[in-house]
């Protein structure tokens, strides 16, 4: 008898527990998903790149590779990069309806990828000095 | 108390069904509201598992026997520390540790995923819960753990007295945490295939679960040969054992898996590979459960009695299938993006290390199923023996030896000839130095010289990394050399630890060289003061000695040993006799020192005349076991630790890329 009684008193609050979040009813529908992840994707490819461009510095410093393989990595993830950055603006543009980029220059930071107005010396969103390439 | 265990196993039984049920209709709909109950299902399951662990746990402590399991599984007279072991010292009770840790695991996950991952934790969830589900329903239905004596027992039988051994406490935890720990990188893997989220997300998530059971893997397998070692009294630490290999094959194809994701995360590469090998993985943690459980094949440290094995196949089979399906529903979302630029790459030396690692992982399940294998097929029981394993392992051992030595050196995507020859050259003259030494100073096993030379090829490897690493610190920022090392490998801890988790594994190497190729074995009877020699040694035999108390009679053998005329130690191997179940065990004496271990056991002996017969061996470079352990767990932290973010150095930035007249077309 006494066990039941426990065992009701230690049930109920679990049970409230467990179903709380379906009387709160937050959202009751989730928003649709947001794109599947392209522009995750385009960010994931873009920092892959980044990352293999420090890797290849490292390994050429550490006399992994030589001087013109470095060179020629280093320009296909340059490349890489860029690609992904393009396509990232495109969506951020197909996105929000804009056409920003139309003939103008566009700079972009290569430490983080944030895209930046022209003028000023540091990235505003990482603080990485920026030279021209 | 009991009755409330019982229920708590129900109610984290139907909790966990509930979260199943909540979870894919919360995946499916979109609701978050259905998804968050779910996952407060599974905090629930958790409690209600912890409390009925804590139950046990506490009649095992205070020694109630009117439960069956803490009867059959513990004495008053057991010491505490036994008795808290006793928890996984039996099937019932280990299965319901086993909830534990896979509970406590979901509970992690869940709260450390609150904000993040939305799309794949209702997958996740499912599956962890699905797991949970069928341990709880063996706790409920087929192995109860809060059975009680229809009347209460008035003593226990005691735990196993080869179980009584400090290994015990940490043995068993170990190799579950790495077991169960499987269970998360294995849930996001599910969870990505079913959500078609298939980017590096899931790997980068559980890497350090992975990391985490990979480590508690070794360290289980590592420990489990220590304890053979200690206990068992055949001088050995492996012997290719149905269930220590059952703990081998899921750490094989863990190392594939956690060597595999990096080029996944790198290149974007053997994507299906990834998938293939957590599933391998997950699913050889519950075969191994299986193997130990079933009793279908016979092994000195199983649960035999069990009838468990039909369930473990059944869960095992649904795991494949649905693992399979949905793998082969998203195989044409999984195709590479990128190829081996080179065969000379450290891409293609990781795909040679996965093949070899999964290789050895199936040469280990052929030789350990063999027995039923060839029973099915021919109709007799034919087991295979170590010698079938050492043929086969020992070369594939060695190669792997040597793909751990190119892989540091290597660099990713391409190695020039001419750089491997530069970078190649010191550490193989200096493996071929070591192999010379080796046999200008005596050693006539080639298979030892050719383990040495990698040994000490892979060495230098490791140590070329370091050194170049640090100088090109230096030259970039200009500290001092300890201090650059010690930036180095702070700035890459993934890097750098990954080399000390080598150097540990080498010295795991060195150990079983040198155990394998040069172990001294001698048997001899001895009267009192009777000498005898063995490698370097001379023991005299003292006599029989005898102590009793009331949980065990001993009965030790003394012997003085002396090297070179002095004496330096004295070992007293002996025969123990466990009161509880009447069982004798024998209990070995070693002599540790860096070079050996002089490991003696007590054979037979004469109590009127005193004789005794002694096992002696002498087994060379064994202590590098241990700290082959210990260097690797070093390395393991300094992986794992989240100590302070990896930032890069500001030297290894690379220059801004900018994209000038770039037209953006709104298509």
């Amino acid at each position: 008898m006494s066990s039941s009684i426990v065992l009701l008193i230690a049930v109920l609050p679990v049970a409230l527990f467990v179903l709380w979040p379906l009387f709160v009813g937050e959202g009751v529908a989730d928003a649709p998903s947001p794109p599947p992840d392209s522009t995750e994707a385009l960010e994931n490819r873009k920092r892959a790149a980044y990352a293999a461009i420090k890797e290849a510095e490292f390994d050429q410093r550490t006399g992994k590779l030589s001087d013109e393989d470095y060179d020629s990595l280093v320009a296909r993830y340059k490349n890489q990069a860029l690609e992904a950055i393009v396509a990232l603006q495109a969506a951020t543009t197909t996105a929000t309806g804009k056409d920003s980029g139309r003939g103008t220059k566009v700079s972009f930071c290569g430490e983080c990828g944030t895209k930046a107005p022209k003028h000023g010396k540091y990235c505003p969103t990482c603080g990485t000095q920026r030279t021209k390439a | 108390m009991i009755e409330l265990g019982r229920q708590a196993i129900l109610i984290a039984l139907l909790i966990a069904a509930y979260s199943i049920v909540m979870a894919l209709l919360g995946g499916w709909t979109r609701r978050r509201d259905f998804v968050a109950s779910a996952e407060n299902g599974a905090l629930a399951v958790w409690g209600a598992v912890l409390v009925a662990a804590t139950i046990l746990l506490h009649a095992l402590v205070t020694r109630d026997f009117s439960i069956e399991y803490v009867a059959a599984y513990s004495s008053s007279t057991l010491p505490l520390y036994y008795s808290i072991a006793a928890l996984w010292g039996g099937q019932k009770g280990s299965l319901l540790f086993w909830a534990l840790i896979l509970t406590s695991f979901s509970a992690v996950v869940v709260l450390q995923n609150r904000h993040r991952h939305r799309e794949l934790m209702p997958y996740v969830v499912a599956t962890l819960m699905s797991i949970a589900l069928f341990f709880l329903c063996l706790l409920f239905f087929i192995t109860p753990p809060f059975e009680t004596l229809a009347v209460p027992a008035r003593e226990g039988r005691d735990l196993n007295p080869l179980l009584q051994n400090y290994w015990m406490t940490i043995h068993p935890p170990s190799l579950y945490l790495g077991f169960v720990g499987m269970s998360v990188p294995f849930a996001f893997a599910i969870a990505a295939l079913a959500t078609g989220k298939l980017d590096t997300t899931w790997i980068r998530t559980t890497r350090r679960w992975t990391l985490f059971a990979w480590f508690f893997l070794s360290l289980g397998n590592l420990f489990g040969a220590l304890w053979a070692y200690e206990v068992l009294g055949w001088g050995g630490y492996w012997a290719w054992d149905p269930v220590e290999n059952a703990a081998f094959m899921p750490w094989l194809t863990g190392t594939a898996f956690l060597h595999s994701v990096m080029v996944q995360e790198k290149k974007n590469m053997l994507k299906v590979w990834n998938m293939v090998l957590i599933i391998m993985t997950f699913s050889l943690t519950i075969f191994g459960t299986f193997l130990t459980r079933s009793g279908v094949i016979s092994s000195v440290h199983s649960f035999t009695q069990s009838g468990l094995g039909p369930f473990f196949l059944g869960f095992l089979a649904l795991i494949l299938v649905v693992s399979i399906s949905l793998l082969l529903l998203r195989l044409p979302m999984l195709r590479s993006e990128a190829e081996l630029d080179s065969l000379l790459s450290r891409e293609s030396t990781f795909l040679f290390n996965n093949l070899i690692l999964v290789g050895i992982a199936f040469a280990v399940f052929w030789g350990t199923m063999f027995p039923v294998i060839s029973e099915a097929v021919r109709g007799v029981k034919i087991t295979v023996g170590p010698p079938f394993f050492n043929k086969v392992n020992a070369p594939l051992g060695l190669i792997l030896l040597f793909l751990m030595g190119v892989g540091p050196v290597i660099a990713w995507r391409r190695a020039s000839w001419a750089h491997l020859r530069r970078t190649f050259a010191a550490p193989v003259t200096t493996g071929l130095v070591a192999g010379a030494a080796c046999f200008i100073g005596g050693i006539r096993n080639y298979w030892a010289i050719v383990s040495f030379s990698l040994i000490f090829f892979v060495l230098a490897t490791i140590f070329v990394e370091f050194y170049r690493g640090v100088r090109a610190r230096q030259a970039m920022v200009g500290d001092n050399f300890l201090r650059a090392l010690v930036q180095l490998i702070s700035r890459n801890r993934r890097r750098y630890g990954g080399y000390i988790v080598h150097i540990g594994i080498v010295m795991i190497f060195v150990a079983i060289t040198g155990t394998s190729a040069f172990r001294i074995e001698k048997q001899v009877t001895l009267n009192v003061g009777e000498i005898f020699e063995i490698g370097g040694y001379e023991l005299r035999y003292d006599g029989l000695e005898e102590r009793d108390t009331l949980h065990i009679a001993y009965l030790m053998a003394r012997l003085e040993v002396y090297e070179n005329g002095n004496h330096v130690d004295t070992l007293l191997p002996e025969k123990r006799f466990y009161k509880k179940p009447e069982q004798p065990t024998t209990e070995v004496a070693i002599r540790s020192t860096l070079g050996s271990d002089l490991y003696l056991v007590l054979g037979s002996y004469d109590a009127e005349t005193r004789m005794a017969t002694i096992l002696a061996y002498l087994n060379p470079l064994i202590g590098f076991l241990y700290w082959g352990g210990a260097v690797l767990t070093l390395g393991t932290f300094v992986v794992i630790l989240p100590v302070g973010a990896t930032a890069p150095a500001a030297a290894y930035t690379a220059s801004p890329i900018e994209a000038t007249e770039t037209r953006v077309s709104s298509r």
